[in-house]
């Protein structure tokens, strides 16, 4: 019975969750503070150690250079992405470039990459378990934005490995929320999961019947989230303070970070209070040496004009949901808010004018999707728990074609686990092995799709060309993880397949992260908080942004 | 560029005893221009768009990072899961392309070879020559083959206009009933035979499972529907099934409409009466052996145990039924590996006859292509690529009126010539549009038609004149 248990996590852009399930009933596990949403922050210590959670986020500022935050946002991307090159603008640890155009963390000397920082994260939120629990445990469900690439997902699937843990499923958080919304409660409804987290937003339409949880389509922006709205405030904020006092706060990454954390109180401030109260007191100093505060003062109408497009854009994606389900939005029996920003009035208020429906009550935005996590986790162990999920692929697979072009293999929102067989020939006489780039995406350029890797077949019967036939399968699984694999039609010989061009980490990377990730100690408590005023006196000299 | 896209299916090489000693670019050439031309034309607006807001939106005090698009560069073996294997270096990476038409890039895969959607020998079906219960039971399959063609051509009658919502709200009104059509599929289970063993784990997912399959199913192209898998392995029950199968395949009732269940319904009862004669419906392993080792010989609606005339939200429920059975959550936490994969396969097979049944457009095409000659072949639902559906909506629109305005003008005007009875009018018209548009079929048939009548009444006036 000691292995019995499965623990579901939700690995958040900027919190994370960590849920079991009780006597039936998902429970979400505080740690031993009692807080039960845990920053995705990682701190690297001197002493080696390393601090993950709320604590670690009070680093951000104090320890900005080997504290690691917004991880999820690089997670399986290339280093050539946008996202990649804004957040080496904004992010004060050092992002670098690794083989294979992956990304690496440089933190002092030592280079970490994307997955290793997550299983950091994952690793705190197994210790937070263990230490409810009182027993170990190495089995988990965790989820991704529905919206995830395989990139990302394999990626996240890595760092699950890489945190001691068996990953039973990489479960879509809007399919998580939904879970959690209809298991056990024998409803026939379609619902719709608007999941606006603090990175991303995914947008699921579901039908639940009974205990079947049918997604019939989902939409996504992997580029807009809580942060997006942060970011607008804190332009509002340097740019009055540039206009007041003619310095640049944008320039320091210290003063970002101070930014940053005031913006971040002032939106939760305006979604409660309706208007909010700016003091950074001490935030940089003049060319004179002059130390100056930022103070200001926000509205709920001036915040509503500063994000009202990227509020626009959240129904943009809900329409194309709707429209790919064949549904409007009065076919929709239960609209259900997931993520820290849909407490915002705004949000609130759209979604209800959108919907022309009232959202849900009663579900915690924060949390309900761990607590489906930990719902899927509990039906994969508990052979009489009977819930099916039926998810759906949120992007198109292609393959790459001469020229820079790509051709559809499965389309999106094609229900998985599927498969699709495509039949291919050699060009040349003798020829040993064929190449095929797997693309996802929605354009039928290459450029414009995410590469998920370079496959190469060898092994098959060797003849003149045109002759052989290699049927390649392509397979998307229930985490949403893409196979390839191939065949000689006439033999049916199965080939040998070889990834040549990958973002992920190779297996002999990820036994040596396994290790590293097994010696590195957790810090606990808060201990190694700086005392405050320790930081004063690297106060950033901001030289004046305006010349007379 | 050097051979005209016409015929989009003409990427494969037809004759492989040709050898190949031209250097023509016979095997990748067809592919090629027609991708590079329906593309690029579609794509020209966003593809010159694109490279210039992407990349300096943010205000970058930092250096240029390298320029987007993957390096193709070397690359050691990487992505861990996946199934590795030691990797040697390509002979002649660049040498793949001997052919004229595209210069080979730097990124580009050397390899690939062209696509070839439906090449003349079909994989699914390689070896169905099967000697092994053949020649007595084709006469009987011929029998019950008649009505089947009969009635599966009017399903689209009883359909109705079954938009997405109307089904959908149809599927929930009638709720997750329980779906009686598909019991016959799976308690018709000969679990004696030696079937189970004859199936090997198989290796991997995904993987053709064709080879495992022939000594099962000695479907020929030819007969359409039956009771054809089941019927090796039950030889003497072969009227009775023949008889029971043929029920829920294809419902003598036309109007399936009506209610959801009660068409489905009747079939029961013939079946259970053999089950009880199979052991064991409940057991949840036979039944996935059951239905892997038919994957290739049922088609999608024998698959969800539904009619052809079902709606769509028979096809929904069914589907949730079938999910119930084969969802491999339902065996997560057993250890019978090869069983799992088994399971994985059997509802890979649901999920992608759901996903094409759901769909009225698919659907259609499906049904007409299993219920065509070559249904053997056809039993996977084979999707037009993207290139093929857009170029087969143009030749549409050109067969109905034409693609060029003034032609089509000319045209509607001679159609409006010839109900008035102008003919002369009428010819004038249509030779107009023909030289706008000389190729189209359609002008030059009303053409020859007008033609025809103005000789009769050329004809019929000189007779009047004598």
């Amino acid at each position: 019975m000691a292995d019995d248990i499965a623990i579901g996590i939700d690995l958040g852009t900027s919190y994370s969750c960590v849920s079991i399930v009780e006597n039936g009933e998902p429970v979400v596990l505080p740690n031993e503070w009692g807080e039960v949403n845990h920053a995705s922050v990682v701190s690297f210590l001197e002493d080696g150690t390393v601090l993950v959670g709320n604590s670690a986020k009070r680093n951000i500022i104090t320890r900005a250079e080997t504290t690691v935050y917004s991880a999820k946002r690089l997670i399986g991307r290339y280093f050539f992405s946008d996202e990649v090159k804004k957040a080496m603008a904004v992010m004060p640890y050092r992002i670098v470039e690794g083989d294979n155009n992956s990304v690496r963390i440089q933190v002092r000397d030592q280079l970490y990459s994307l997955p290793e920082i997550s299983a950091l994260v994952l690793k705190e939120m197994k210790a937070i378990a263990e230490q409810y629990l009182g027993r170990p445990v190495n089995k988990a469900v965790v989820t991704v934005p529905a919206y995830f690439n395989d990139n990302q997902r394999q990626a996240t699937k890595d760092a699950g490995r890489i945190a001691g843990l068996n990953v039973l499923r990489i479960l879509n958080e809007p399919t998580a929320a939904a879970l959690a919304y209809g298991f056990g409660r024998d409803v026939n409804q379609r619902v719709v999961i608007y999941d606006l987290g603090g990175g991303t937003f995914d947008v699921s339409i579901l039908e639940i019947g009974k205990d079947v949880f049918e997604v019939l389509s989902t939409a996504g922006d992997t580029y807009l989230g809580g942060d997006d709205f942060d970011d607008r405030i804190m332009t509002w904020l340097a740019d009055d303070f540039l206009a007041r006092t003619r310095l640049d706060l944008r320039q320091s990454k210290y003063c970002l970070q101070m930014l940053k954390e005031a913006a971040e109180q002032a939106k939760i401030d305006v979604g409660q209070k309706g208007t909010a109260d700016v003091l950074c007191q001490n935030i940089c100093q003049d060319a004179s040496g002059q130390v100056m505060d930022l103070r200001a003062t926000l509205s709920q109408d001036q915040f509503n004009r500063m994000v009202m497009d990227l509020v626009q854009r959240t129904f943009k994606v809900c329409d194309e949901a709707l429209q790919s389900a064949r549904l409007t939005a009065a076919d929709v029996d239960a609209v259900i808010l997931v993520g820290g920003p849909t407490r915002l009035p705004i949000v609130q208020n759209s979604v209800r004018h959108y919907f022309q429906k009232e959202p849900l009550e009663g579900i915690n935005p924060d949390q309900v999707v761990a607590m489906g996590a930990a719902l899927q986790a509990h039906a994969l162990m508990d052979a009489r728990t009977e819930t099916f999920l039926v998810d759906v692929t949120p992007l198109s697979l292609r393959i790459g074609t001469v020229g820079g072009y790509t051709e559809r293999i499965i389309e999106k929102n094609t229900p998985v686990p599927i498969d699709r067989s495509k039949t291919f020939t050699t060009s040349r006489d003798g020829q040993e092995r064929v190449k095929i780039r797997v693309y996802q995406g929605e354009s039928n350029r290459a450029d414009e799709c995410e590469m998920l890797g370079e496959f190469e077949f060898a092994g098959f019967r060797v003849g003149y060309r045109g002759e052989v036939k290699i049927e390649v399968t392509f397979e998307i699984n229930t985490d949403g993880i893409v196979n390839v694999s191939a065949a000689d039609t006439e033999t049916g010989q199965k080939t040998s397949t070889t990834i040549s061009l990958s973002s992920g980490l190779t297996e002999a990377d990820i036994q040596r992260s396994i290790l590293q990730n097994r010696q590195t100690r957790l810090a606990r408590g808060m201990v190694h908080a700086v005392p405050p005023g320790t930081s004063r006196d690297v106060l950033p000299d901001l030289p004046s942004a305006v010349e007379g | 560029m050097s051979e005209p896209p016409d015929k989009p299916g003409s990427g494969a090489p037809d004759s492989p005893g040709e050898t190949p000693r031209k250097t023509t670019t016979q095997p990748l050439a067809p592919v090629d221009p027609s991708e590079v031309q329906e593309a690029g034309f579609e794509t020209t607006g966003t593809f010159r768009d694109t490279p210039l807001p992407g990349v300096p939106k943010l205000d970058a005090p930092f250096p240029p990072a390298p320029p987007p698009g993957p390096k193709a560069g070397a690359a050691p073996p990487a992505g861990p899961p996946r199934p590795a294997a030691p990797r040697t270096a390509l002979p002649r990476p660049g040498a793949a392309h001997g052919q004229a038409t595209p210069p080979p890039r730097p990124g580009q895969p050397p390899g690939i070879g062209a696509a070839a959607p439906a090449p003349p020998p079909v994989p699914r079906t390689p070896t169905r020559e099967q000697p092994a219960a053949g020649p007595p039971r084709t006469p009987t399959r011929e029998g019950p083959a008649a009505p089947t063609a009969g009635t599966r051509s009017p399903p689209q009658a009883p359909l109705g206009s079954p938009t997405g919502e109307f089904l959908t709200e149809q599927a929930r009104a009638s709720g997750p009933a329980p779906q009686p059509g598909v019991v016959p599929a799976r308690v018709f289970r000969p679990t004696d035979t030696p079937g189970k063993p004859a199936v090997p784990p198989l290796p991997s997912l995904g993987v053709n499972i064709a080879p495992v399959i022939p000594p099962l199913a000695p479907v020929k192209a030819g007969p359409p529907r039956t009771a054809a898998p089941r019927v090796p392995h039950r030889p003497t029950r072969d009227p009775m099934s023949e008889t029971s199968i043929g029920i829920p395949v294809v419902p003598p009732l036309p109007p399936a409409e009506a209610g959801g269940p009660p068409p489905v319904a009747p079939v029961v009862p013939p079946v259970a009466p053999a089950a009880t004669a199979t052991p064991a419906p409940g057991d949840p392993e036979s039944q996935v052996a059951w239905k892997a080792e038919r994957l290739d010989t049922l088609d999608y609606f024998e698959l969800l145990g539904v009619p052809t005339t079902a709606s769509a939200g028979e096809v929904k429920r069914a589907f949730y039924t079938e999910s119930r059975a084969y969802h491999p959550d339902r065996f997560f936490q057993l250890d019978d590996e090869a069983f799992k994969t088994r399971v994985h396969e059997v509802y890979k097979r649901v999920t992608e006859a759901y996903y094409v049944l759901r769909d009225d457009v698919r659907r259609k095409k499906y049904l007409a292509d299993v219920s065509g000659p070559d249904r053997a072949s056809k039993l996977r639902f084979d999707e037009l690529s993207e290139k093929e559906t857009i170029a087969q909506v143009k030749q549409q629109a050109a067969e109905q009126i034409g693609l060029n305005p003034k032609a089509r003008q000319q045209f509607q005007t001679a159609l409006g010539e010839i109900d008035r009875g102008n003919f002369v009018a009428a010819e004038r018209g249509l030779k107009m549009a023909l030289t706008y548009e000389p190729q189209n079929a359609l002008y030059k048939e009303k053409l020859t038609e007008v033609q025809a009548r103005l000789y009769e009444e050329s004809r019929g006036k000189a007779f009047k004149i004598k």
